[in-house]
């Protein structure tokens, strides 16, 4: 086992990494960066080395710069946690040239999956299921007709050469065929000076499910079930869980998934912890989206359901360990959830709100897990990833997991800036979610067709009385203020 | 104690009697209570509240021009004020040097009550602020000489705008 590990990232996976590093006795090296100097992550490693400026790319993307902070404390191995350079071919290929271990995949394995199409390319070649299409573009009207009869309608008409919606088109049947690829090919090629597109079969609500797969570098790999991200905002995931309550529905779907996700995972000769994405229609029909290369956020309902601890066995299998689990040694048992907790504003279609956390209390009790990287008095940089913490809850059943996160959310206090808490409570007590009825849409709908928000007014008195006994935080003179009222009135007179 | 505030949008007067078993308080305003409650202050900024037999935690971050109470899930935002029961309350004032009144809240100078040199004593009116309806009187929080008056009667100030400086 390594003697010590350089962390290359922040926040609270940095965090989450050095929690791990200390159980296995090994020593942390954090890297941070100029607006990170008093971040959680730095206090709370072995050794910490600035990398430079506020900026990513100077600082926590900076290659040479984590390689040269890795030489000068001699640390022996590399964890890059999630974002940043985690899923870089380049730069885990720099450490093995170095002589540092880079804890994930081999540099192939990350630059074979990188690229979504050879992805799918490689999923095809060993028959796991892709959203069907073509990867080409279209000919003529003539071919579209044959391959959208071929894949089923509706389908979906892409641009080639874009993204963002343009040049897109639902198309649910034949005759509309005709119109809509002229649409679509005239905004495609007015967007991205290419009229190309290509047609894909339209998975009607679908749901977001990925697999956790863990493998070691001799051969062995095991999948540790499912997760489901359905519920996303701008295409990011805000909650996540184990089992999949589709899953729930349909056992069968568990292991289905697992061994497609085992296939693409040995065809790319992976090794360490990895996610298969896919996504589902309501019926079950999944299909392979994209691979990715190292830990993800979202693992931690993965650990709770299985009883596993991937950053300890990605330790241990970057070592050389053999992986000592078989599949049939994996059991699942109850329900996870997580929410990410982000410094934003639901209200406010999401803005991020980076700011001072003037309190901060987290939950506790029976089942809660805070992976947290901030504390009260800390200022929530602006440079980087709102994300405070994730609150995880494991209970014995999906039902009761709602309930307890609801009670934990309860519990949650992060005052000075706004945060997404209040969501997540709204969210837990609300029928579809409880019945699983999810999909990727499911949040955006959710803003609309919600209760509007009425406002509690009965811990109004306690406000008030609250703020009438309140001492001043620190007199600055021998004004008798009593009250926060006063002191604000103090405050003016003084300024 | 007698007091005012500005909730949200709302405003609401609260009257607080300390007796020897809680607060007795009586809230009228865009909403009326009374009632006895039992406020303990846990923590800096932290408070143990039992109105009657609710339990509540009231949680407080002090910002510039207002103060922010979190009860549980919910965040009031109180703006100041406490316009008859007045800062320096003719009680204080110990300070050195020069020391400038400024308005608490947006209003209008309704009067000036002093000029540029006159001697005041710590705790006398010195200038009368219209806002929220009511007229405020500011009073000197030392003793000495008015230095500068930075406003004229009919004028609109903000909140935290310099008015005066005694010395």
């Amino acid at each position: 086992m390594f003697s010590k590990v350089l962390v290359a990232n922040r926040g609270e996976i940095a965090v989450r990494i050095i929690r791990a590093l200390r159980e296995l006795n090994i020593g942390s090296v954090a890297v941070f960066s100029d607006v990170d100097r008093k971040a959680l992550h730095v206090m709370m490693a072995d050794q910490a080395v600035c990398v430079g400026p506020a900026a990513s790319r100077e600082s926590y993307l900076a290659q040479d710069k984590i390689l040269a902070a890795a030489h000068q404390t001699r640390a022996e191995a590399i964890h890059p946690g999630y974002g940043f350079l985690s899923e870089n071919a380049a730069f885990a290929k720099a450490c093995g040239e170095a002589g540092i271990k880079f804890i994930g995949p081999s540099w192939q394995s990350i630059e074979r999956m990188g690229s979504k199409t050879a992805a799918r390319r490689l999923a095809i070649s060993v028959g796991a299921p892709v959203v069907p299409g073509t990867e080409h573009g279209i000919a003529d009207i003539a071919e579209a007709k044959h391959v959208a009869a071929a894949v089923g309608y509706p389908v979906l008409l892409k641009a080639s050469a874009g993204g963002g919606g343009k040049g897109m088109r639902r198309v649910d049947t034949a005759v509309q065929l005709e119109p809509a690829m002229r649409e679509a090919s005239g905004e495609a090629e007015r967007a991205f000076g290419s009229g190309e597109v290509y047609i894909e079969k339209l998975i009607e609500n679908p749901r977001h499910i990925e697999v956790q797969v863990l493998g070691d570098e001799h051969g062995q790999m095991v999948h540790l079930g499912e997760r489901e991200c359905s519920i996303q905002r701008r295409h990011q995931k805000v909650i996540e869980e184990c089992p999949s309550a589709l899953v729930l529905k349909k056992p069968e779907l568990r292991n289905a998934i697992g061994e497609a996700a085992l296939k693409i995972a040995r065809a790319a000769d992976y090794y360490n912890a990895g996610t298969l994405e896919f996504l589902s229609d309501q019926d079950g029909n999944f299909y392979f989206l994209e691979m990715n290369t190292r830990l993800q956020v979202e693992h931690p309902v993965t650990e709770l359901v299985t009883g596993l601890d991937l950053v300890h066995w990605q330790l241990r299998i970057a070592s050389g360990e053999r992986l000592t689990l078989r599949q049939e040694d994996i059991a699942w048992r109850g329900s996870a959830i997580e929410c990410r907790v982000y410094a934003e504003d639901p209200e406010n279609g999401f803005f991020p709100c980076p700011g001072d956390i003037a309190q901060y209390v987290e939950p506790g009790g029976p089942g809660v897990r805070v992976d947290g990287g901030v504390y009260a008095g800390w200022t929530v940089p602006i440079d980087y990833d709102p994300l405070l913490a994730k609150l995880v809850v494991w209970a014995e059943s999906r039902e009761s997991a709602a309930a307890r996160m609801r009670r934990a959310v309860s519990e949650y206090h992060v005052s000075g800036l706004t945060t997404n808490l209040n969501l997540f409570s709204q969210l837990m007590s609300d029928r579809q979610f409880r019945e699983g009825k999810l999909h990727t849409g499911f949040l955006e709908e959710f803003m609309q067709r919600r209760a509007p928000q009425e406002r509690d007014n009965s811990p109004l008195v306690a406000a008030l009385l609250a703020a009438a006994d309140s001492e001043p935080a620190k007199p600055r003179n021998s004004h008798s203020a009593h009250s926060a009222w006063r002191i604000l009135g103090q405050r003016g007179l003084q300024q | 104690m007698k007091l005012r505030v500005q909730v949200n949008d709302s405003e609401y007067f609260l009257d607080l009697q300390k007796n020897g078993r809680g607060t007795a308080y009586v809230v009228s305003g865009a909403e009326s209570a009374r009632g006895s409650a039992s406020v303990e202050q846990v923590m800096p900024d932290v408070y143990s509240i039992l109105d009657r037999d609710h339990s509540y935690v009231a949680r407080l971050v002090r910002a510039k021009n207002s103060v922010e109470v979190w009860v549980g899930r919910q965040r009031f935002s109180l703006a100041v004020a406490d316009p008859r029961d007045r800062l320096c309350n003719g009680k204080a004032v110990s300070a050195h040097g020069p020391q400038e009144i400024r308005a608490l809240m947006p209003g209008k100078v309704v009067k000036l009550l002093v000029g540029v040199g006159d001697e005041v004593s710590a705790g006398d009116g010195v200038i009368i602020v219209e806002a929220m309806k009511m007229q405020n009187e500011m009073k000197a929080p030392k003793a000495g000489r008015i230095a500068r008056v930075h406003v004229a009667e009919g004028n609109t100030v903000a909140a935290g705008e310099a008015l005066l400086v005694v010395e």
